[in-house]
């Protein structure tokens, strides 16, 4: 199996190729700069995938269990759809919505209904305090939606 | 001595000096705990407020604001890994595994106490060197910006402690996304992927959070326990009495902190992330223990949080005298002036004189409240962070995240960057790329290239580029320091071997 070091060199050598093939359509002094840090990329990624053969890497990136990856993605699916979501329906009540989801997915494992219910209630009370402070006291204009 | 002075501080205790004082620090420590609100954003906010009122009363709430934001956003980078404001950048460092050990109280502690001297510093220097500091922050061209950015990238070796292949390449990609947007020269369009929101480069903030928080709430989401048990607080008796003890047995650790951050706040277009970044670096040179920063060294969070504030000082003295600001919030502070009909210069200390020190006076009442309300507020906040689950606090912080994106350019695509920075920092972290390095780069890019090419363009027009960079005093003195924080380690690595060998 690669080791992760090869593995972040190769993506790292990919970015160094595409910003390389990029920087050619740019002016003379717009070049300068992106260019010389892309082949300074280019050598250090070279290093990291020669080094790679010598030392084995300590951090554990693909190796991981799936029950660790599991909630990590859901949470993360839960986050994107949140993100997305906010143009179409609304600051306040895509962030009621998704924070009091993330909420009931990581308590899976509460027993005792009125836990969450307490917690379903703090969350409601958070999102609206600060979306009240922000949108009012610091006149931060949110997407509006379905009620805001 | 100037005759307003003497009226000034009076001035300062009146009542409505002091409540606005309270008030600004206050509501700055608010301001700067919250991940996306930055000093420079609440002060624009007030200052049609401070239009209404008196001079002195606009400029006092605002320089309290000021002082609390740069010091309230070491809260968050203490408690949750994400700097409140970018000048709490370094306070991660080593606040975060503090905090991570049960020590999160001592690090806030240790924050309040050194950002207080490092204010007070800051002031001292900003009534007395004003003129003649000033006067040097004028000598800054773009070689000079280029070395300083060079000298600030050599901090790399220090934030990258497992590996620096690793730091170096994080360093570069920072270098290189900092490179998105229109070229500072000719205006080319570079690397932009065919979006218009990118042609104007990449948000700094929301890049910043998504490298910092989102990781962090993905790794509590991979920890199965329902508390946020990475920073148990642990309660500790006669915590601030031996803090205290520790920082005053370090009087260089703060002296250089609180000296360097003011000499970055008087370099224009140098931040508190800079300076903070810098006297890290510094303190780490100068520690006999250097392997221990990163780790939850509390001298780390020490020079990180003087520095900062002193820069709050720093950023006046060219505003006030040159009206060139040092920092973004002094540009906003700056517009204040200008808005009650002040013009910075030698009106200000003469004609204006009592209304510019009592803005000065007022911000060593300002730093001397952050005592109190920082020790009162970090005990209470970080004994409620630490009580609440897991399942409440991660989407807060990615809520808290997506409002501190969303609220700099009221733009939804700064969200979608602070999320692709969220997974970029995390898969990074997993392959064993620490985000510091990338938001350093990212940080002195634009003013690198800026430095580089316009150096170029300068020596081209002169008859000799390699002139203009190493010939000039200043250029001279930053390319030493640089060589000489690139060959500290080695020297330090075989100083250390001798040693062992003895």
């Amino acid at each position: 199996m690669m080791n992760n070091n090869r593995i972040s060199s190769l993506i790292l050598l990919g970015i160094f190729g595409y910003f390389l093939y990029e920087s050619r359509k740019f002016s003379p002094f717009g070049a300068l700069f992106p260019r010389t840090i892309v082949y300074i990329l280019g050598v250090l990624s070279l290093i990291l995938f020669v080094l790679s053969f010598f030392k084995k890497s300590e951090n554990k990136m693909f190796e991981e269990s799936r029950e660790i990856y599991l909630p990590v993605l859901t949470a993360s699916i839960l986050v994107i759809a949140w993100v997305v979501l906010i143009p179409h329906i609304g600051f306040f009540i895509t962030s009621i919505a998704f924070f009091s989801l993330i909420t009931v997915f990581l308590d899976k494992k509460v027993k005792k209904p009125w836990i969450m219910v307490k917690r379903l209630l703090m969350t409601c009370g958070l999102v609206a305090g600060f979306y009240l402070f922000f949108a009012k006291v610091m006149q931060v204009p949110f997407p509006e939606g379905v009620l805001f | 001595m100037n005759p307003a002075i003497l009226p000034s501080i009076l001035n300062v205790f009146l009542p409505n000096n002091l409540l606005l004082t309270t008030l600004g620090v206050g509501a700055g420590i608010l301001v700067g705990t919250l991940p996306g609100l930055s000093a420079t954003m609440a002060i624009a906010i007030l200052v049609p407020f401070t239009f209404t009122m008196m001079p002195i009363h606009g400029l006092v709430l605002l320089g309290g604001i000021y002082c609390g934001a740069i010091f309230g956003g070491s809260f968050s980078a203490i408690l949750i890994n994400t700097p409140g404001t970018p000048s709490a950048i370094a306070t991660t460092f080593d606040g975060y595994p503090m905090a991570k050990k049960g020590e999160s109280y001592r690090a806030i502690a240790t924050a309040t106490i050194s950002s207080v001297i490092g204010g007070l510093i800051g002031v001292f220097f900003l009534i007395f060197l004003s003129p003649l500091l000033s006067k040097a922050s004028l000598k800054f061209g773009p070689p000079e910006f280029f070395w300083l950015t060079a000298f600030g990238l050599t901090i790399i070796a220090t934030l990258a402690s497992k590996s620096i292949v690793k730091g170096l390449i994080g360093g570069v990609l920072g270098l290189l996304l900092s490179t998105i947007g229109i070229a500072p020269i000719e205006g080319s369009v570079r690397f932009s992927f065919g979006t218009v929101s990118l042609q104007s480069g990449i948000a700094f903030i929301p890049a910043l959070i998504g490298l910092f928080c989102i990781p962090e709430v993905l790794s509590m989401i991979e920890k199965k326990d329902t508390q946020y048990n990475v920073i148990p607080y642990k309660r500790q008796r006669k915590i601030i009495t031996r803090v205290f003890a520790r920082l005053i047995r370090r009087p260089f650790l703060l002296l250089r902190s609180s000296v360097i951050g003011t000499i970055v706040g008087i370099i224009p277009g140098a931040g508190g992330n800079i300076a903070a970044l810098v006297s890290y670096n510094e303190a780490v040179r100068a520690s006999k223990n250097p392997e221990s920063f990163g780790q939850g060294n509390p001298d780390g969070v020490a020079a990180a949080e003087a520095s900062n504030n002193a820069e709050v000082s720093g950023s006046l003295i060219p505003m006030l005298t040159l009206g060139i600001p040092g920092a973004p919030p002094a540009a906003v502070l700056l517009g204040a002036l200008l808005l009650q009909g002040m013009r910075p210069g030698t009106e200000l200390f003469t004609t204006y004189g009592e209304i510019t020190y009592t803005f000065i006076f007022s911000l060593v009442i300002a730093n001397l409240l952050m005592l109190p309300m920082g020790i009162y507020s970090g005990k209470m906040i970080s004994r409620m962070i630490t009580r609440i689950p897991v399942s409440v606090l991660a989407p807060f912080v990615v809520f808290l995240s997506i409002i501190g994106s969303y609220s700099i350019n009221k733009n939804i695509f700064d969200v979608y960057v602070m999320l692709i920075f969220g997974v970029i920092g995390y898969f990074g972290r997993k392959a064993g790329f620490s985000p510091g390095p990338i938001v350093l780069g990212l940080i002195l890019g634009q003013i690198c290239e800026q430095g580089l090419v316009q150096a170029i363009l300068m020596g081209r027009a002169a008859g000799s580029i390699w002139q203009i960079f190493f010939t000039r005093p200043i250029s001279l003195l930053l390319i030493i320091l640089t060589v000489f924080s690139i060959a500290w380690p080695i020297i330090r690595s075989r100083k250390g071997k001798g040693r062992l060998l003895k």
